[in-house]
């Protein structure tokens, strides 16, 4: 006897269900694979659950430290093994010589100490970090290593006369760690060592084995450590100062985050885009809700089988076959047939990886990279297929085969029950329909919203230092092209989680607020209104100390007015006016204070980032081509080091990667759980109208015209879709408004989008029922009521 | 009433071809009682299809109610139907999830009738066929009489003119059956025009005229002496 029937698998029905199957399996591996990355964020670094990383409040958390105080939590704490520094702002451009011109390496690469390294328990492969303490000298990844053949012992140009050293080749760090995808360090050596003003550090400790609650030692100990690093200068404090550096030490709190916990923390710094935790786990439960929801149909497909197969068992079992060995058929054409959905389902997710999907994960979703991702699902999924097919089975062989055969046993078992899992179904889709359309109009919302300046028709640039030295060529230059109405200059964009965060002491109190420096026509240039006081005017840019605008909200906080001095980036300065209050930060954060500042004829360094506002109706491809011709005439490293023009919703949207990644993901499932939903509910009005068939043709016969058989059908399933849509509309509105809560600034909860929701379920529903139905509708009813 | 004329009906599959009516032309009367009789297989079911338009025959002319049906679509053959001819099976081809009532009311919600009107007409049927007590019994709650019962008055609620029973009695004891052919009896005193398949000589003989099929050819077509 054949144990397996080949060609059941053929069957449209199981066609329908391999492909329900095999959407819910690839949806499920994609998924495991991206919360697997962001839960085990850190945990292949050897000891991470004694690494830490220093914050601060700063009005929110600051992982951006002064390097006197970090290295003053690594040498005088007791309860720190060792600890490093990494300064995430200093990129550098590694170059290798291409028939006599320069060439850019894409290496993404950072300043850090040998200690950091140690650490993070790096692993050297080739030469020694010993001699990574010299200046210039770098530390390269295997990856890097192998892509460019460099070996430890070699060099490495830094454009111009600057050449590093490769101290030694190391094995990469695993990709969803902190240093993982960076490829390159830089010796940072004593850089800032003494500084009290540059708070642009961030440092990692490693806590001695058995140590705990060092969160609470850090908090415990941080006015010890800011008297410590003070200590060398409070004799030259006068009273003033000493009042002022009391009032620090009272409200600052020093602590850390463990390493495995940092990647959920969206405002710290990184080289990743920081993880959601809540998203994280409510994507796995919607991962595990998938499979749930394909396996019904798995489930319901058994069940719509068991009138085909009760007289086949039955006879079987008449000429000798055992339960025990009809159970195991059931059971094997199962798991073979589980093999089929999990062949489909891997080319799937081959699809996904090769599509734009793929690029928006950002995972790799290779089998072979997720090794024990892969088994697990094979064996759940073999398992899950093993165990769906026991009921039926048992069902099926345990019926008498004298009434089996005379057809007097209920055949359709659990038709309730069906009606219910479908309805389960239904409710999962509309719920996920409503939460991705809300994601989907909350990032539309986000990119659309009037942020307090015209952001129309704005491109923006980042240049190189000669340019940026050169504004009055490259304004010449550039408005030459009738297209650019104007330009102006800024230290980095506008909108950003993270910028130069500026500590003072203003009238015996410490203000703390977010500082850019911008060139003096700035404001104009974006519309920005200042109500009070004056705009910057060409003449600030020649004063020796800077001059600030500060927000409306920075004002009100620290009772500014137009006489306050405040300490710029030499010495006290003016405040020249305040601006109205604007978002400069993405819409997940609501506004604090805020200071535009022109840095005078003295500034610390020049301003890269250039924005152009050309006219509306232009030819933006012509403007960019015009725009990069020119700054690479001015400078041809504009060109070397790939700059790019690029409008100001590029530039935003940056800003929104994790909110569209996830918009992404949601999508990608809703399609999967509508799919698997939709080809439930194929089988399930395909076997519904092969039952009905004979009471079809009855309605036929006593009047009923197609469109009424169809309405029959379509009616009770769009009542199931009612119903589920009552029971999905609360969960939905729970997950939405969750969701939402996360932005300070957020689209409204719009009735709209549920009654859109609805709609859609519907259509969808009635297209499946019907075509499902149609052919049953159109029947010849004498072919339904043909007496034997 | 209806006039058929030289009809064929050619059964296709892919390897042979059924010739299950050859050349059949006759006419019924209104009010007439015919029973139609034969050996299985000779074409008492396809000629009782076509006469329903449940079918349509490959060719020749039909006229029903004065009028050429034989070549209708579907959709014109189901609006034709629709209270013009009222079908009873041997099967009795009840629905199973409705009631009595419901079954009952079937057609008379396809045509479109007031509720009011419906339940009026549902309740006088079920009262003459004596099977109101049933009303809100399910098809397998009844007896096989019982169900016949229903199934003539839902044959008969929206008062057809053509009435077409296909072995009412085949399935019934001779108890049973007698009553069926009573009520069909009374429906053709009152002015039903009846057409019934049967293999029963004793059925056949309530008849008014009594045609034979062979073949898929009339071999007779003989007045019955009542």
């Amino acid at each position: 006897m054949k144990i397996f029937r080949f060609k059941n698998i053929f069957r449209m029905s199981s066609l329908l269900n391999i492909l329900g199957i095999s959407a819910a399996v690839a949806a499920f591996y994609v998924l495991v694979v991206c919360v697997d990355f962001d839960v085990n964020f850190n945990k292949e670094i050897p000891d991470y659950q004694r690494i830490y990383m220093l914050v601060h409040n700063n009005g929110g958390v600051s992982n951006f430290e002064r390097r006197p105080l970090g290295e003053t939590v690594i040498s005088d704490m007791p309860f720190v093994e060792t600890g490093g520094c990494l300064a995430p702002w200093g990129s550098i451009n590694f170059f290798a010589d291409k028939n006599g011109k320069p060439e850019r390496l894409a290496l993404s690469n950072a300043y850090c100490s040998k200690t950091l390294l140690e650490t993070f328990g790096v692993k050297i492969l080739e030469g020694s970090l010993e001699s990574f303490s010299e200046p210039n000298s770098i530390v390269v990844s295997r990856s890097a290593a192998e892509n460019f053949s460099l070996s430890a012992g070699g060099t490495l140009s830094g454009g111009d006369t600057l050449i590093f050293k490769i101290a030694a080749v190391f094995e990469d760090f695993p990709k969803n760690s902190e240093l993982g995808s960076l490829q390159v360090f830089a010796n940072l050596g004593n850089q800032s060592i003494n500084s009290l003003s540059e708070g642009s550090f961030c440092y990692y400790i490693k806590a001695k084995e058995g140590v705990s609650g060092v969160e609470e030692k850090l908090k415990e100990n941080s006015e010890t450590i800011l008297r410590k690093i003070y200590a060398g200068i409070m004799d030259d404090f006068d009273e003033e100062d000493l009042e002022w550096f009391e009032e620090e030490v009272k409200g600052y709190a020093l602590t850390g985050i463990p390493l495995d916990e940092l990647h959920f923390y969206p405002e710290i710094y990184g080289y990743h885009v920081r993880a959601d935790k809540k998203i994280v786990w409510t994507l796995f439960v919607i991962a595990i809700m998938t499979v749930i929801i394909a396996y019904i149909n798995y489930l319901n497909f058994f069940f719509s089988q068991i009138p085909q197969k009760l007289k086949a068992v039955n006879i079987k079992k008449i000429y000798g076959c055992s339960r025990a060995g009809l159970i195991l058929t059931e059971v094997i054409e199962s798991v073979v047939f589980s093999f089929f959905a999990l062949g489909v389902a891997y080319l799937i997710v081959r699809g996904i990886s090769a599509s734009p999907f793929g690029a928006v994960i950002g995972k790799d979703l290779a089998l072979i990279e997720n090794i024990k991702i892969a088994v697990m699902t094979f064996f759940s999924v073999t398992l899950i297929s093993a165990l769906t097919s026991i009921y039926p089975a048992v069902f099926i062989t345990g019926v008498q085969p004298a009434l089996a055969l005379k057809g007097t046993v209920n055949s359709n078992p659990k038709s309730k029950l069906r009606y219910v899992l479908i309805g389960f179904q239904f409710t999962a889709s509309v719920a996920l329909i409503i939460s991705t359309s809300f994601i989907k109009e909350n990032n539309d919302y986000m990119l659309s919203k009037e942020l307090g300046f015209n952001k129309e028709n704005l491109l923006s640039t980042y240049t190189t230092e000669k340019i940026a030295s050169s504004r009055a060529t490259v304004r010449e230059k550039l408005l030459q092209n009738n297209a650019i109405e104007d330009i102006a200059w800024a230290d980095g964009d506008i909108i950003g989680k993270q910028r130069m965060g500026w500590g003072r002491e203003v009238d015996g109190k410490y203000i703390d607020f977010q500082c850019y420096p911008v060139s003096w026509n700035f404001l104009r240039f974006l519309g920005v209104e200042v109500p009070e006081g004056r705009d910057f005017s060409e003449n600030d840019e020649k004063c020796e100390n800077g001059v600030f605008i500060f927000n409306e909200t920075a004002k009100k906080r620290f009772r500014l007015t137009l006489d306050t001095k405040v300490h710029g980036h030499i010495d006290e300065t003016d405040i020249a006016g305040f601006c109205k209050d604007f978002n400069y930060k993405p819409l997940q954060y609501g506004i604090e204070p805020f200071a535009f500042y022109v840095m005078g004829a003295n500034p610390w360094r020049a301003q890269k980032q250039l924005y152009l506002r050309i006219k509306a109706g232009s030819n933006l491809p012509s403007v960019v081509n015009f725009v990069k011709e020119t700054l690479t005439e001015l400078d041809p490293d504009y060109e070397t080091l790939q700059r790019d023009v690029i409008t100001f919703d590029r530039e935003t949207a940056y800003n929104y990667t994790q909110e569209t990644n996830l918009a992404m993901l949601v999508t990608l499932f809703t399609f999967a759980v509508l799919l698997i939903a939709l080809t439930g509910l194929l089988g399930v009005v395909l076997f519904e109208t092969e039952r009905r068939r004979k009471e079809i043709g009855i309605r036929k016969v006593n009047g009923a015209t197609v469109k009424e058989i169809l309405l029959l059908f379509n009616k009770k399933f769009a009542a199931l879709v009612l119903i589920s849509f009552v029971i999905a509309c609360p969960i939905a509105y729970y997950v939405v408004v969750k969701y939402l809560s996360n932005f300070t600034y957020h689209c409204p909860v719009y009735v709209w989008v549920f009654g859109a929701a609805l709609i859609r379920a519907l259509v969808l529903t009635a297209l499946t029922v019907t075509a499902a139905s149609f052919k049953a509708a159109n029947e010849n009813p004498v072919k339904t009521l043909k007496t034997e | 009433m209806l006039k058929v004329q030289d009809i064929t009906k050619i059964f296709s599959t892919e390897e042979v071809q059924t010739l299950a009516l050859n050349g059949v032309s006759f006419e019924i009367k209104d009010g007439e009682f015919v029973a139609i009789m034969g050996p299985s297989g000779c074409g008492k079911s396809t000629l009782m299809n076509i006469l329903g338009l449940l079918d349509n025959p490959t060719s020749g002319s039909y006229q029903l109610l004065n009028q050429e049906v034989g070549n209708l679509k579907e959709k014109d053959r189901t609006q034709f139907r629709k209270g013009n001819i009222g079908f009873i099976f041997q099967s009795f081809n009840l629905i199973d999830e409705l009631n009595v009532y419901e079954n009952v009311e079937l057609p008379l919600l396809y045509m479109k009738i007031s509720a009011s009107e419906r339940k009026k007409r549902v309740d006088e049927i079920l009262r003459r066929m004596n099977i109101a007590h049933r009303a809100k019994h399910f098809p397998q709650q009844l007896s096989g009489g019982q169900q016949q019962r229903v199934a003539i008055a839902r044959a008969v609620v929206m008062n057809p003119k053509l009435i077409l029973a296909d072995e009412p009695t085949g399935n019934l004891d001779s108890k049973n059956g007698r009553e069926v052919m009573d009520l069909l009896s009374e429906l053709h005193s009152e002015g039903s025009t009846i057409v019934m398949v049967t293999h029963s000589q004793k059925d056949a003989a309530r008849a008014q005229r009594i045609i034979n099929l062979f073949d898929g050819k009339i071999v007779s077509d003989v007045q019955n002496e009542l």
